[in-house]
């Protein structure tokens, strides 16, 4: 079946779950378009307009709306046309597919990896700022809005706020960013009020390994600031957005740390013995499976050059005293082969994931 | 300081291709493609994204009035619009500015290189729900053979990535290249990937014509 009709059809499933949920009377007739079918053709598009309409009227009514219920992958699957594809997956995460370089890509793909939509928008940033001045709050002498006649300003103006930022950076740099070779920007929000102190500090991006923290405190170390002036008048300034930038001293380096190499550090003989050492070692902790905590913690550490590990670090812990417990089982183990790069052995991060769950057993 | 006027952030593009079926993130998508890209890869897809003059200029608002024409579409499957081209990662603000305009229940997923600069991709990744990364490959020498360029920030943002957002959303595809990458440095490639903490590995081949 040409690409076109199966994706019509495709379509026109859609449509009519999305009918049958809302219950819309929906009558489906067979296409009869002639030639080239692109997928769509004004039946089909008018249909969407009327399911449109219809779920509108419903909502208006106060009726439950329901639409998102359609998963495309099976009907993606139920109407495959015959293609030639190598697809060997055994494993989960293993899918072959070809890409046909001339020409637009055709999918050959008959088991998609799906991206979950989890969508978490921070609701503080604002993500188009307005660009007219908006009405004075008389009474509270502020402005709602973002536009002033003269912006705050760090004592000594932007030359020193720099200076003060790489100075506080240089004498504080980070732990575990230091060793792990973490540079870049944590972007730090904060309000500057009308007295030119500075209020509701947070991180509005960050980049972790300890880097969060050290803006925060370098923020709230600041002296005061000279405040935002409108008409004359010292005004708040809210959600002023500075960015932070931790980059590493360039001189000083003996071991470079790198974090690809050809050959990656290895638990001696292999995976199979580290899965095993885990499991032997790794205790549930009773606090976490009398809350019902379980999942993985991601703990990272250097594999140096003589395979001993160091600087070790939880990226994301789960708590309960699961994540003190995969530290304690990640430093008691022995050394490790380490990375090798051309020949050479070099310091490597490493990032093991540690699960915490109940394991049923016959006993 | 981050401000963004609303009416004067525009953005080169060469194609809106509708009603795609899960190759470009899960649902019905509308696959956006930007002209300009910094990589120059010798089996490009889309090098028409590399000439400038292909395709017209868009505001974020002209792009949203045309692609909400499929929004049902994309609020019953989970489905919504995907930018690609050419490097979507060189139009963070544009990317934003839809953002606000298309609404927190379409999905945003870009087909991207990460090799941007790591501010572009700290900036996007409030907006965007899910990423596709093509690899190419993971040592430095092939990557700098094949694209042209360094690999250096693609690995930085990867990481930064993986550590900011649950690794279900990086889709890293990892190519098997004729004549410039072979099956072992393929397997090495994902190896690393893995111990990097990546879970969604798309191992695949480049089919010439």
């Amino acid at each position: 079946m040409p690409r076109g009709k199966q994706t019509c059809k495709i379509l026109k499933e859609i449509r009519k779950q999305i009918a049958a949920e809302n219950d819309i009377e929906l009558v489906i007739s067979e296409c009869t378009y002639q030639g080239d079918c692109l997928g769509t053709c004004p039946k089909c598009e008018a249909e969407v307009r009327y399911l449109e309409r219809e779920l509108e009227k419903r909502q208006r009514l106060g009726k439950v709306v329901s639409v998102a219920s359609v998963s495309v992958s099976l009907l993606v699957g139920t109407n495959a046309c015959s293609v030639q594809s190598e697809v060997t997956s055994a494993e989960k995460n293993k899918v072959e597919s070809s890409v046909i370089l001339e020409g637009y890509p055709i999918p050959l793909i008959e088991n998609p990896t799906m991206l979950n939509s989890d969508l978490i928008l921070s609701e503080e940033i604002p993500l188009i700022l307005p660009r007219k001045p908006t009405e004075i709050d008389e009474e509270k002498e502020t402005i709602l809005g973002y536009s002033v006649d003269q912006l705050p300003q760090f004592p000594g103006g932007d030359t020193e706020l720099l200076n003060y930022v790489n100075e506080y950076v240089r004498n504080n740099y980070p732990w575990p960013a230091g060793p792990y070779g973490v540079e870049g920007n944590v972007f730090v929000s904060f309000t500057i009020e009308a007295d030119g102190s500075l209020s509701n500090i947070k991180v509005l991006k960050g980049l972790g390994f300890g880097c969060d923290e050290v803006a925060l405190e370098l923020v709230k170390a600041m002296p005061k600031w000279k405040p935002a002036m409108n008409r004359g008048k010292a005004v708040i300034y809210p959600q002023y957005a500075l960015p932070v930038r931790f980059e590493l001293p360039k001189e000083g380096r003996e071991l470079e740390l790198v974090t690809y190499v050809e050959r990656p550090p290895v638990f001696p003989d292999g995976e199979e013995k580290l899965k095993e050492y885990l499991k032997e070692n790794v205790v549930y902790p009773q606090e976490a499976r009398e809350a019902g905590i379980k999942g993985k913690v991601f703990v990272a550490f250097v594999v140096e050059t003589d395979g001993k590990l160091s600087n070790v670090y939880v990226l994301r812990g789960i708590g309960g005293g699961c994540d003190e417990e995969a530290v304690r089982v990640v430093q008691s183990m022995p050394n490790w082969e380490p990375a090798t790069q051309r020949g050479k052995t070099v310091r490597m991060i490493y990032m093991l994931p540690i699960a915490f769950s109940e394991i049923k057993t016959d006993k | 300081m981050i401000i963004l006027a609303a009416d004067m952030t525009q953005a080169q593009i060469f194609a809106v291709s509708r009603h795609r079926l899960t190759t470009d993130g899960e649902g019905v998508t509308t696959l956006v493609t930007f002209n300009g890209c910094p990589l120059r890869c010798k089996y490009c897809l889309n090098k028409t994204s590399w000439d400038a003059a292909k395709g017209r200029l868009y505001t974020p608002k002209e792009l949203y009035e045309e692609v909400k024409i499929d929004q049902l579409y994309f609020l019953a499957t989970k489905g919504g619009v995907t930018f690609g081209g050419g490097e979507p990662l060189l139009q963070v603000d544009f990317i934003r500015e839809f953002r606000a305009l298309c609404g927190p229940q379409w999905s945003i997923v870009v087909e991207t290189s990460l090799n941007v600069p790591e501010e572009s991709v700290m900036k996007v990744d409030e907006v965007v729900n899910g990423y596709i990364v093509d690899i190419k490959d993971m040592n430095a020498d092939i990557y700098q053979t094949y694209t042209g360029k360094d690999n250096a920030l693609t690995l930085k943002n990867l990481e930064w990535l993986l550590q900011r957002r649950e690794a279900r959303n990086v889709v890293v595809r990892v190519p098997h290249i004729p004549n410039f990458n072979t099956d072992a440095d393929v397997q090495q490639s994902i190896a690393t990937l893995k111990s990097m903490g990546v879970t969604e590995i798309d191992e695949f081949n480049y089919i010439i014509r």
